[in-house]
């Protein structure tokens, strides 16, 4: 097991320095570069170029390489060509609202879509059981987008008390007002892009968590509890469940990368103040620093998430063993 | 939109300009909803306004985006600024003089104008502000502004000369502009020109306008508060909000729903819905923009290079039916380089009407005849055809494309389009010069001064400095439009104060251009502006409203 | 999908394997109406110039944003496009992208994940750290970035999203390819000497057909779908549109045509939720051993 971690984080540190030498190169073979974008025409080609040198962007790329990756070990992300800020503390500022949204629609997935799941197992082809894999085939075929703009069209266009875009009224906090006038404000903000991340969302973790109960249901085990005259509601709950969520809970770890950019579409359609925004303005800016320290973070949470899967995996299944 | 635009061109010694109010069909009136009770202005309450985007910047000296001047526009000031009439007034500096051979600006300052942070303001700060966007380090885009800048004279603390190395007349104009707002060196006076950007202060501005800083949220909104010890009149309103929202539809729910007191455009679509819901609370005014759109011809193309295929294409236009249909009627057409509000327009200019008949006879003397497929074919049996390359993300331009392009087809041209990205189209097209046409839109500013788009030292030079179609773009003369005379009247305009003279050279140049077609003109666009009636007192000039300090709110809406 | 106690009693001896398939492929319904749909769509998109009533760059400067009529059975755009006809395009534009970036995505995926799981060893562990890396990325980031910086045409699109998705794939051929390698008919090819290729072309790869095809038709749908989001995000391709394309150009103007947002949807939406059914019907038909 030991000798399986130690291997297993070095593979990890390779990856890690693969990725950041993919997103620093995506970024730089490509054509224009931020002068072309914050000068627009408002400078002529001729300042353009002298601009360009000033920033040192025609130095050779692997000295760019170096120096950047330099500071980013040491928790420097640079600053942004455009705006001139520490790209760190941008991307900090705007992080809360994200982890909000997600966070929220995270628990919405999991408390919906685990029982529904699991009931959906346990009356396997039953009607119940239909509906919900009907309902998961349209969660994943439907256009995230498309189902927010028409959220938008034939609910928030028509009903007052629900907001299409931002996250809070000013001047409504917490403390200041009464408690439910805050929370119906920040309800009424979160709702939309809240249904079409739980909906699409959903489909995936009720599939997975039917899947996993239906292979429970048919193990040795259970059969034997079963057998044993173990009444039926015992053994659904204390064996079945419980062995079920086991591998729920290794998806934890896939969930990292999902509360960093799981919400970049919805948070433009719906001017959420989250990084997705962000990241979506940044690459249009082709703002480097930020574009590639997006890249560079995404990525290693997906990393760190697929590591930690890997060590749930193995504490909450005592049966696997790794060579 | 506005923000695509870009570039400033060379203003007007505006001192004997008439601006009488306005443009057709858009009257700007001021939005005087009172009702006779106005006790006049009050202190207090909140004005709040919106834009779809993020500023780039809260320092006026490195911005190139129009949100970023339109929120150091409140904070910081520039030595004179332009008043309703769309002439110079004063501002920081309380008076100017020229001197006979027009190459020394002397300015002289206020001497009661505090920074924010209780600093006093003097010539220092306006030397330094100017001395920072000339430095090598520099890394905005306003030094163009002060190119023939030579040297710049403080006389005593509040008095300064700027001297010339040639006639530069607009240079008051820019000098009025909210981009060489001064900032205060006390401040910024230790660091690199360079590192100008990553100051903390570039985001936390200190300036001696009528309002402060007071907190900005990314993504969310910037807030200003009344400056109590300004130098001037008011300010009357407390707060300042401006939000920040991520796109046009956005901005207009907001303004809907009262989050935001003006805005700045509604989308056409809705100007009628609009007008009726909210009627009875906003003033709606109707600004020209000034600025304009336009297809620039590559002209040393092969087919392009004839000046009777430009003047084809120009007639197998209907440009009124492209402004209809996509700005529903919100425009105007454009003939020249001139939009129709300016002092220096020249009406006396061929109008384009679509005439396919017309159109025809050029295309046939040109060599053009119409092949069995509706194509237009010369001799050697070469299609007209070519490519226009444009931006991606922007609906108004691709419609405008779509319907020119169909237009065209049915004159017999070939005419396909190609889009990319911003950087892209810059990067491999714009700045290199290399197309056979491009659509894009200048903003424009009172002067008719074009030197930078049709003067030949501005198009693609070789290593002697003379106009080489191999040579490398230098300004943005991209089309690579080369007529000695032009280039003489350019120069002319540029030198002279007399304003009759000026009208006259710009009027010339109007016709030239009008006749020879470096581009081909299509429209100018009309914004519909919207304040809401509790704000009071809003000065109007022919471009946007102005002079926010003698604003107040309605007390009933405190 | 969920058939599989059911069908392994289902093989009959005297039936060629692509009978076999198509026998108990017609046995999902949903699936079956699906294929139907898509070749609907296909034969659409084949016959787009004769079907579509005008050009799809035609515009009617008297139907403005009109809403379906006679005339315009969807209704027409912003402009007075046809939006029949430029969904008619669309409908090629879509689907192309969405079997070409499929076709590039599993050719890619087989590809790595065939030549890790064959050889094993070093070459596995370097293929498989280079898939990690491409497949820890975000996809939306990545495909953003890189769509932003390519030139914009339709095939540079269709490449895009077929290079950003083929991670999947390449780890579970690699999955099969290991367990095959030690399986006892290529042992017992090896020990007749056979080259290795044949081994891997006879062998492994056709034994692993069945995952690759499932993964390949899911794979349009997903393909579709990201060329709808970019699009989305003004990234999209333009002309001819492809339904996202459409779908966007309408967004602004909801209130006033809803139909130019709400029909490219319904296409999007259900073109790709029939790829899934096919996909499906196919996972249980083509194997029936492959477990769920």
């Amino acid at each position: 097991m030991k000798r399986y971690l130690i291997r297993r984080f070095i593979q990890m540190v390779i990856v890690l320095i693969g990725i950041s030498i993919i997103s620093f190169l995506i970024m730089h073979l490509a054509p224009g570069d931020p002068v072309d974008i914050m000068a627009e025409r408002n400078a002529t080609p001729e300042q353009k170029a002298h601009i360009r040198e000033l920033y040192g962007l025609n130095e050779p790329l692997p000295i760019q390489y170096l120096n950047w990756i330099g500071r980013v070990v040491k928790g420097d992300f640079g600053t942004s060509f455009v705006t001139g800020r520490p790209v760190l503390e941008m991307i900090l500022e705007r992080l809360p609202a994200t982890l909000i949204l997600n966070f929220w629609a995270m628990i919405i997935i999991y408390l919906i879509a685990v029982p529904v799941g699991m009931i959906s197992a346990l009356k396997q082809y039953s009607w119940f059981d239909h509906v919900v894999t009907t309902v998961a085939f349209f969660g994943r075929a439907l256009p995230q987008f498309w189902f927010a703009l028409m959220l938008i069209y034939f609910i928030g266009l028509r009903f007052g008390g629900v907001q299409i875009s931002g996250m809070a009224t000013w001047g409504v906090n917490w403390g200041v007002q009464p408690f439910f006038t805050v929370l119906q404000d920040r309800i009424s903000y979160i709702i939309l892009p809240l249904i079409v991340l739980a909906f699409s969302g959903m489909a995936g973790i009720a599939r997975y968590m039917r899947a996993s109960m239906l292979d429970v249901v048919h193990q040795d085990y259970i059969r034997t509890a079963r057998s044993k005259g173990l009444p039926e509601k015992k053994v659904v709950t204390g064996h079945a469940f419980r062995n079920a969520l086991l591998p729920i809970v290794t998806l934890i770890g896939f969930e990292l990368p999902i509360l960093f950019s799981g919400a970049v579409i919805i948070e433009t359609i719906f001017s959420w103040p989250g990084i997705g925004l962000l990241a979506v303005n940044a690459i249009s800016q082709q703002d480097y620093m930020i574009v590639m320290a997006f890249n560079l973070l995404g990525a290693t949470m997906t990393v760190i998430g697929m590591f930690l899967a890997d060590i749930l995996y193995m504490v909450v299944d005592p049966r696997i063993k790794l060579e | 939109m506005k923000k695509y635009l870009g570039i400033v061109v060379v203003l007007l010694l505006a001192t004997a300009v008439i601006f009488s109010g306005c443009t057709n069909g858009a009257t700007p009136t001021p939005s005087n909803g009172d009702n006779g009770e106005d006790a006049g202005p009050v202190f207090g309450g909140m004005y709040t306004y919106g834009f779809s985007g993020e500023p780039a910047t809260l320092n006026p000296i490195l911005s190139s985006d129009s949100i970023t001047s339109g929120i150091t526009n409140f904070i910081n000031e520039s030595l004179i600024t332009l008043d309703e009439n769309l002439e110079f007034a004063p501002e920081l500096a309380h008076d100017w003089e020229i001197s006979e051979d027009g190459l020394v600006l002397t300015f002289y300052l206020r001497d009661d104008v505090y920074w924010h942070d209780g600093e006093k303001f003097t010539a220092e700060d306006v030397k330094f502000t100017y001395e920072m966007i000339l430095d090598p380090g520099y890394t905005g885009v306003q030094s163009s502004h002060l190119k023939f800048v030579d040297d710049l004279v403080i006389v005593n603390d509040y008095e300064i000369e700027i001297h010339l190395s040639q006639i530069d007349v607009p240079i008051l104009n820019r000098i009025a502009a909210a981009a060489l707002g001064i900032i205060p060196q006390h401040i910024f006076g230790e660091v690199e020109a360079s590192a100008l950007r990553e100051h903390p202060n570039s985001w936390d501005p200190i300036g001696t306008g009528p309002y402060k800083f007071a907190e900005y949220q990314s993504g969310r909104h910037v807030v200003l508060t009344a400056n109590q010890d300004y130098w001037g009149e008011g300010p009357y309103i407390e707060t300042i909000m401006i939000r920040l929202y991520q796109d046009s539809q956005t901005l207009l729910s907001a303004f809907e729903n009262g989050d935001i007191d003006f805005i700045d455009r509604i989308p056409v679509e809705d100007i009628d819905r609009i007008k009726q819901t909210m009627g009875d609370d906003v003033t709606f005014v109707e600004i020209a923009n000034n600025s304009y759109y336009y297809i620039g011809l590559k002209q040393n193309h092969k087919f392009l290079q004839d000046q009777n295929v430009r003047q084809a294409l120009m007639y197998s236009l209907d440009r009124q039916s492209i402004i209809d249909v996509v700005f529903q009627g919100y425009g105007t057409v454009i003939n020249s380089h001139s939009v129709p509000f300016s002092w220096a327009h020249n009406e006396d200019v061929t109008e384009y009407e679509q005439d396919l008949e017309k159109a025809a006879e050029l295309f046939a003397e040109a060599g053009f005849t119409k092949g069995a497929d509706g194509y237009l074919y010369n001799e050697d049996g070469e299609k007209l055809e070519f490519v226009i390359v444009s931006m991606t993300g922007e609906e108004d331009k691709a419609n405008v494309i779509a319907l020119v392009i169909e237009q065209w087809k049915e004159a017999g041209a070939d005419v396909k389009v190609e889009y990319y990205e911003r950087s892209v189209l810059f990067n491999q097209y714009l700045d290199v010069g290399e197309f056979e046409s491009y659509m894009w839109g200048w903003n424009l500013s009172v002067d008719p001064d074009s030197f930078n788009q049709f003067h030949s030292s501005q198009a693609k030079l070789n290593e002697a400095g003379e106009p080489d179609p191999d040579g490398t773009l230098v300004g943005f003369n991209d089309v690579e439009y080369i007529n000695p005379h032009v280039d003489a009247l350019l120069e002319a305009g540029r030198a002279t104060y007399d304003m009759q003279e000026r009208i006259e050279i710009y009027g010339e140049i109007q016709q030239i251009l009008n006749e020879e077609l470096p581009y081909i003109f299509l429209y100018t666009t009309n914004d519909v502006k919207a304040m809401h009636n509790k704000v009071k007192n809003v000065v109007w000039s022919p471009l946007q409203p102005i002079d926010h300090h003698v604003w107040y709110i309605d007390p009933a809406f405190h | 999908m969920a058939q599989q106690t059911a069908t392994i009693k289902d093989i009959k001896a005297d039936e060629t394997y692509l009978k076999m398939v198509w026998r108990r492929f017609k046995k999902h319904k949903l699936a079956v109406i699906s294929l139907l749909f898509i070749l609907t769509i296909a034969l659409i998109a084949i016959l787009a110039p004769i079907i579509s009533p005008y050009g799809y760059d035609q515009t009617n400067r008297d139907n403005i944003m009109s809403g379906p009529s006679r005339e315009h059975i969807l209704g027409t755009d912003r402009i007075g496009r046809d939006m029949f006809t430029r969904l008619v395009w669309g409908a090629r534009i879509s689907l192309s992208v969405g079997l070409v970036a499929a076709l590039v995505s599993v050719t890619v995926g087989t590809l790595i994940g065939a030549t890790a799981g064959y050889f094993g060893g070093i070459i596995d562990d370097i293929l498989m750290r280079f898939t990690e890396m491409v497949m820890s990325f975000p996809v939306i980031f990545l495909l953003l970035t890189i769509v932003t910086l390519v030139e914009r045409s339709v095939f540079n699109v269709m490449l895009v999203i077929g290079l950003t998705s083929w991670t999947g794939l390449a780890r579970m051929v690699r999955g099969q390819f290991l367990s095959l390698r030690e399986s006892d008919y290529v042992e017992a090819a090896r020990a007749l000497g056979a080259k290795n290729s044949r081994i891997v072309i006879k062998h492994m790869l056709l034994n692993s057909m069945a995952p690759i095809i499932v993964n390949a038709t899911l794979q349009v749908g997903t393909a579709i779908l990201a060329e709808s989001s970019l699009s989305f995000l003004g990234l999209g391709i333009t002309s001819p549109p492809s339904w996202g394309t459409i779908l966007n150009s309408g967004r602004f103007y909801m209130r006033y045509a809803p139909w130019i947002t709400i029909f490219p949807g319904l296409l999007i939406f259900g073109t790709v939720l029939a790829f899934n059914y096919i996909g499906d019907g196919l996972r249980d038909a083509l194997d029936p051993y492959l477990k769920r």
